[in-house]
């Protein structure tokens, strides 16, 4: 099997096959800056497969560091340290040994800016899939048709693959984004705040797609809009000052809060 | 209401100093342009002649039309030599006289510190009468005889007098000769043409071979002598007055001097009489400043007299009275194209390799540490740098260039090496893209590094060079000076070198990080994603830091002064001296006189200097501005 | 089954180790040429410091041959003595330095400000005022011996010359100003630092909101009273940073000061405690160029070296400072802005 096959069996497997894709396990996690020796405490949470969990909090809660943890990409900043453990499946995430960029390609994640390359639309969907090895032309062009289609972008763009990215709107931009993230057949997608950037019809884009994916991705989303936390998501978590206050189904976080200070957050006393 | 119209006065008159000052620093700035241009312009404009008035009583001077022979200082030398030709140089007088074998040439040396004199004489065939010119050459070591016919003959002088007939040969027959200020060169007058010859040494060898002929087009009815300035006037028998200006291909016709002359004559290097067939003799005078220097003269291969085949020469200013003035630019833009690239092969490498270091690899608060210190570099004097290299590197480069060469070649494989393993090491305690610096670790790895790169080019010189690397070149046709291309390229390349970092790191840092962010998340290779995401945006601004560097090291002066040797040569050795234009201009722009043609041609280098480095930084601003406009884009 | 499998596959390893690969060669690289950068200024720091201390500190190095009376090396320096090529020493080329790029300060600063005044408060940004900012652009860019034969064509032949037929025709031909001199120095000086005061000052005055110029409009104070009382005094630091990056950049230039009016020796100071002070049209001394004259001619290389280390030293810790002093400045400068939010 090469890694065409693999990679069209992976979403074969998603689409026909009863594929659940697997959880992540958050146990006693905390995180320290120089600047700020308490950016994560003591973190405990089971984020199940297949389903979209988010993470609500104040600005500066630490939601995006936590998020960041899940692929890693805390490592580029100078002074990070862990403690705990985070475990994908059977990959323990942040033991020391583990290959950050084998985690990379299984924690796809889009940033809260639509980043996409300064290339053609076409390379940007088929970047990742090439720098894990995929050369033969037609294999790309189905990776980067699927992923197009997948994130509901193709109908769209499939005249102008040639163009450059930068010329699409800021929405089709993120949906590019997210497509760019597919590509690779993750197993989780992290979203930091995705729609933050977005006029409401673009949000309501995001959101469906999201939607759509969850069958086959598990997917944890950050965002300070409360009514897309209750739109899309399966589970919440409430961040306070870097602790989880309250986790639970989303239904039951919006409707009636076990905590004082949730509750304060979500009718927006505070935040 | 006097107060508010006093304050409104003063906004006014505000706003009117501040317009008018600017709009006067930029007249000043358009002006040190036009200047150039307006100092430079008459150097290519055709000499013409503005009348001084007519000496009407002299029109019976008629008579002077007809050829002549003359010396070398213009007066006219009778032929049958009786006054003897002294020759100072050598402290001798030459007499020549019929004999019964032909000519006989007697040498008289006088030593007035001893006060005692000696004969020597030598004959040889031929008719004094037959004589169109007998001089000596500059040093005063050749006795040069030309006869009617075309003959020639050289004789050596020796220091005692002892004359030594030498080579012989023969030239196209002619009138009359005249000389050329240097006697390097000679122009024989025949019927209607110029042939200029000139005296050149082959092996110690010296003989008489055609330089040049000047076209006349019609025929000639008189020339004057050449003028110290190397111009002459030949009147045509059709009445028109050309003026030859020796080195130009084309001489100009000053046709304001009307056209039934009968012949022109100089009376000071710009001033000459012309005599007509129907009107009293009148005075010109050439118009101020105009020296009508072709740009082949400057830029192409030049044939100068006494040399042995066309070539790029510097050499402006007269050694001697009549030298022959050498005014190629090519040896100066050569000499400074080539420090400056080779000082670009220096600091590339190490300026752009610690910009994308600093600029990408580094956190923020580190790189806003180290990116001040290496900017300081920037603004340490040049002369101090030259001046302690020139004093104190230098010497010991050359003494010790094998040892030093080996330890700068090994440098980057070993830091490469060293830094390789320190990347891993970070990796496995779980970081990656950023890393840490350990000057404690590294110092010393760095000595014993350098010591063996010491090591290994001492062992490569003797193996490969036979023992040694400066006696192994010039045997090998590569002449080794001391303050050498390399030696200035190398300083060039530390003062240009925080240019481009400076400029470069700034491109590669202002690509917003969440482009290479969103290529890590992908899980591709910090470097991989600086290549694929920041490379392409960041390398115009690259390219342009590049040229501001180069612009730079083309107009830097000092290290040029102190470290070039300022021999203006031709080639692209890297082994040899050079000579920047902006060097010379230090040089000799206070020595030229104001006006005159060194001056302007100065003027020319230092216009060239300037729209260099005009056009270098346009097209490095341009290239800048494509940067900022992609990140608009983006954002 | 958890992990769809398609991370065991060769191809994608292959590449992946193969940039991996790539990644630590490229980083040990380019840390290498940054170590190289960074060792290269150290040892040249060093090496001045080093070889210039060591010279000042030994005892009589020179003077005792010819029984010259200084008590150190450092009084040799500065008064000089008959061994060093420069009679005078170096005070009197110390003196010539400051004097010079003072005046030169005096000049460039009000030019530079007014320049600056245009650019940012005054033109409408039209045409005219693209033109003036290209220009001042590739003035920065202009190399400086440039400058020198600009100075002495325009400064000293032009103007010069022509100072002289009006005022000083009585001492013709032996010219007064139409010859390379202090006054033509510091100007030419003062063009090439122009586009460093202009670049620094508009920075400054760019980063003052346009609020603060609009409340003093409101209340009612003309342009100029807004400029004076409101924009210049926030933007001060930022003009002195200009100011201090031009004194330390024209106290290091030495190539165009050849062309208008450096002397290796000035038997006379350009100040002088009597009216009138200041002498503008006297040749003078310099720093950079006693630096230069001493690499160049001066006989002897035993001791050159000391001696040059020493006279570098003196320059390049008045240089650095000066760009020490303007880095601070801006470093406080950046994170007043960043803490009032602007």
């Amino acid at each position: 099997m090469d890694h065409r096959e693999a990679l069209i069996a992976a979403s074969n497997n998603r689409a026909n096959l009863n594929y659940v894709a697997p959880g992540i396990e958050v146990q006693g996690l905390s995180l320290t800056y120089p600047d700020e020796p308490n950016a994560l405490i003591d973190i405990n949470l089971s984020i199940p497969g297949g389903e979209v969990t988010a993470v609500i909090g104040p600005s500066g809660c630490g939601k995006s560091t936590l998020l960041r943890c899940f692929n890693r990409m805390n490592d580029m900043l100078e002074g990070c340290q862990y403690s705990g453990s985070i475990t994908l499946g059977d990959l323990n995430i942040l033991d020391p040994m583990t290959d950050v960029t084998l985690l990379r390609r299984r924690v796809g994640m889009v940033f809260q800016q639509p980043n996409p390359f300064p290339m053609s639309i076409y390379d940007n969907v088929a970047y990742g899939p090439r720098i894990g090895g995929l050369r033969r032309r037609r294999d790309l062009d189905e990776v980067v048709e699927n992923a197009l289609r997948l994130a509901a972008l193709w109908d769209e763009v499939k005249g102008q693959l040639g163009k450059n990215a930068t010329v699409l709107s800021l929405g089709q931009q993120q949906r590019l984004v997210i497509a760019r993230a597919i590509a690779v057949q993750p197993e989780v997608l992290l979203m930091d705040e995705p729609a933050s950037s977005l006029d409401p019809i673009s949000t309501l884009r995001i959101e469906e797609l999201i939607y759509e994916l969850k069958q086959s991705y598990t997917i944890v989303i950050v965002t300070h809009n409360m009514q897309q936390a209750a739109r899309v998501s399966d589970r919440t978590a409430f961040l306070n000052q870097g602790q989880v206050v309250e986790y639970d189904a989303t239904d039951k976080i919006f409707t009636n809060p076990s905590q004082r200070a949730t509750e304060d957050y979500i009718t927006g006393r505070y935040g | 209401m006097s107060v508010p119209r006093q304050r409104f006065l003063q906004d006014f008159l505000f706003a009117g100093l501040v317009r008018v000052t600017s709009v006067l620093i930029g007249l000043l700035i358009l002006g040190m342009f036009i200047q150039m241009v307006l100092i430079v312009r008459p150097l290519f404009e055709q000499p013409s002649a503005v009348a001084r008035g007519s000496s009407a009583g002299l029109a019976t001077h008629q008579t002077e039309s007809g050829l002549q022979v003359l010396d070398d200082t213009g007066v006219q030398l009778a032929v049958t030599v009786s006054t003897p030709i002294t020759l100072p140089k050598r402290n001798l007088q030459l007499s020549l006289a019929s004999g019964p074998e032909g000519i006989s040439i007697i040498s008289e040396s006088s030593s007035a510190t001893v006060g005692t004199s000696s004969r020597r004489r030598l004959a040889m065939p031929g008719d004094l009468d037959a004589l169109s010119l007998v001089t000596t050459d500059e040093a005063e070591q050749q006795l040069l005889l030309i006869f009617n016919s075309g003959a020639y003959r050289l004789i050596k002088i020796y220091a005692d007098g002892r004359l030594q007939s030498g080579v012989s040969g023969s030239l196209p027959p002619h009138r009359s000769v005249l000389s050329v200020p240097g006697r390097q060169s000679w122009i024989l007058v025949t019927e209607d043409t110029l042939e200029q010859v000139h005296l050149r040494f082959a092996q110690g060898r010296g003989e008489l071979v055609p330089l040049r002929t000047l076209a006349i087009g019609q025929g000639l009815r008189h020339v004057s002598q050449v003028s110290p300035s190397r111009r002459l006037l030949v009147t045509t028998r059709s009445g028109s007055t050309q003026l030859w200006q020796l080195g130009r291909p084309e001489p100009a016709t000053l046709d304001m001097l009307g056209s039934d002359s009968t012949s022109a004559n100089w009376l000071s290097p710009v001033r000459f009489r012309v005599h007509y067939e129907s009107v009293p003799a009148r005075d010109y005078e050439l118009r101020d400043g105009v020296t009508g220097v072709s740009a082949a003269r400057l830029f192409l291969p030049v044939q100068h007299e006494g040399y042995q085949e066309p070539g790029y020469y510097w050499q402006p200013v007269a050694a001697s009275d009549g030298f022959e003035a050498k005014l190629s630019l090519v040896p100066l833009l050569i000499g400074t194209l080539k420090a400056a690239l080779v000082g670009l092969v220096f600091a590339i490498p190490v300026a752009v390799g610690a910009a994308v270091f600093v600029g990408y690899y580094l956190p923020s608060r580190r790189r806003e540490q180290i990116k001040p210190f290496i900017e300081l570099i920037a603004s340490f004097p040049t002369v101090v740098v030259a001046g302690l290299v020139g004093l104190w590197l230098a010497p010991r480069l050359t003494d010790s260039l094998p040892e030093i060469l080996g330890a700068v070649l090994i440098i980057p494989l070993a830091m490469m090496a060293v830094f390789g393993i320190l990347h891993r090491l970070p990796r496995a305690s779980g970081r990656i893209g950023s890393v840490k610096i350990r000057p404690l670790v590294l110092l010393p790895a760095l000595v014993l590094v350098l010591s063996a790169g010491a090591v290994f080019g001492h062992w490569a010189e003797q193996w490969i060079f036979q023992g040694s690397l400066l006696m192994w070149l010039p045997t090998h046709g590569i002449p080794v000076q001391q303050l050498n291309s390399l030696l200035v390229g190398f300083v060039l390349g530390f003062a240009i070198f925080p240019v481009i970092f400076s400029l470069a790191e700034e491109a590669i840092y202002e690509v917003p990080a969440i482009g290479a962010t969103g290529s890590i998340a992908l899980g591709a290779t910090p470097w991989r994603s600086f290549q694929d995401v920041v490379l392409p945006v960041a390398a115009p601004g690259i390219v342009s830091a590049v040229m501001l560097g180069f612009g730079r090291g083309v107009g830097e002066t000092m290290i040029f002064l102190l470290l070039s040797g300022n021999a203006p040569g031709s080639d692209w050795s890297l082994f040899s001296g050079l000579r920047s234009l902006s060097a010379t201009l230090a040089i000799e722009l206070p020595e030229a006189a104001v006006g005159g043609q060194h001056f302007q041609i100065l003027f020319l280098g230092a216009l060239l200097l300037f729209i260099l480095t005009f056009v270098i930084n346009t097209c490095a601003q341009l290239l800048r501005q494509r940067v900022i406009g992609k990140g608009r884009v983006r954002r | 089954m958890t992990n769809p499998d398609m991370f065991d596959y060769p191809d994608l390893n292959s590449a992946r180790i193969r940039d991996e690969k790539i990644n630590t060669l490229m980083t040990a690289a380019t840390g290498a040429a940054t170590l190289l950068a960074v060792v290269s200024v150290v040892a040249f720091l060093g090496f001045i410091v080093l070889l210039g201390g060591a010279w000042l500190a030994e005892e009589q190095a020179l003077s005792a041959t010819v029984g010259q009376q200084h008590s150190s090396n450092f009084e040799l320096l500065l008064f000089g003595g008959r061994e060093l090529a420069s009679s005078g020493g170096v005070l009197p080329a110390i003196v010539g330095t400051v004097v010079l790029t003072l005046l030169m300060a005096v000049i460039v600063a009000p030019l530079g400000i007014v320049v600056a005044l245009y650019l940012t408060e005054y033109s409408g940004g039209g045409w005219p005022t693209q033109l003036l900012r290209i220009g001042v652009q590739n003035l920065a860019a202009i190399p400086s011996i440039i400058y020198g034969v600009f100075g002495l064509a325009f400064f000293v032949y032009v103007i010069g010359g022509r100072i002289d037929e009006l005022f000083y025709a009585s001492n013709l031909p032996t010219p007064t100003f139409g010859t390379p001199g202090l006054l033509w120095a510091s100007l030419t000086l003062a063009l090439l630092t122009l586009p460093t005061v202009i670049v620094a000052t508009e920075e400054g005055l760019l980063r003052i909101p346009s609020s603060l110029r609009e409340g003093s409009r409101a209340l009612g104070a003309t342009r100029v009273e807004t400029i004076f009382r409101v924009v210049l005094p926030a933007a001060a630091p930022s003009i002195l940073t200009g100011i201090i990056l031009a004194v330390a950049r024209a106290a290091g230039e030495v190539a165009p000061l050849m062309l208008v009016g450096v002397v290796r020796y000035a038997p006379t100071l350009p100040v002088s405690i009597e009216a009138p002070f200041l002498q503008l049209e006297q040749k003078f001394m310099h720093l950079g160029f006693y630096v230069y004259d001493l690499t160049m001619h001066a006989p002897g290389s035993e001791g050159r070296v000391g001696i040059v280390a020493a006279a570098s030293l003196l320059l390049v810790s008045v240089i650095v400072s000066l760009n020490i002093v303007a880095l601070l400045l801006r470093v406080r400068l950046r994170r007043t802005y960043v803490q009032s939010g602007v």
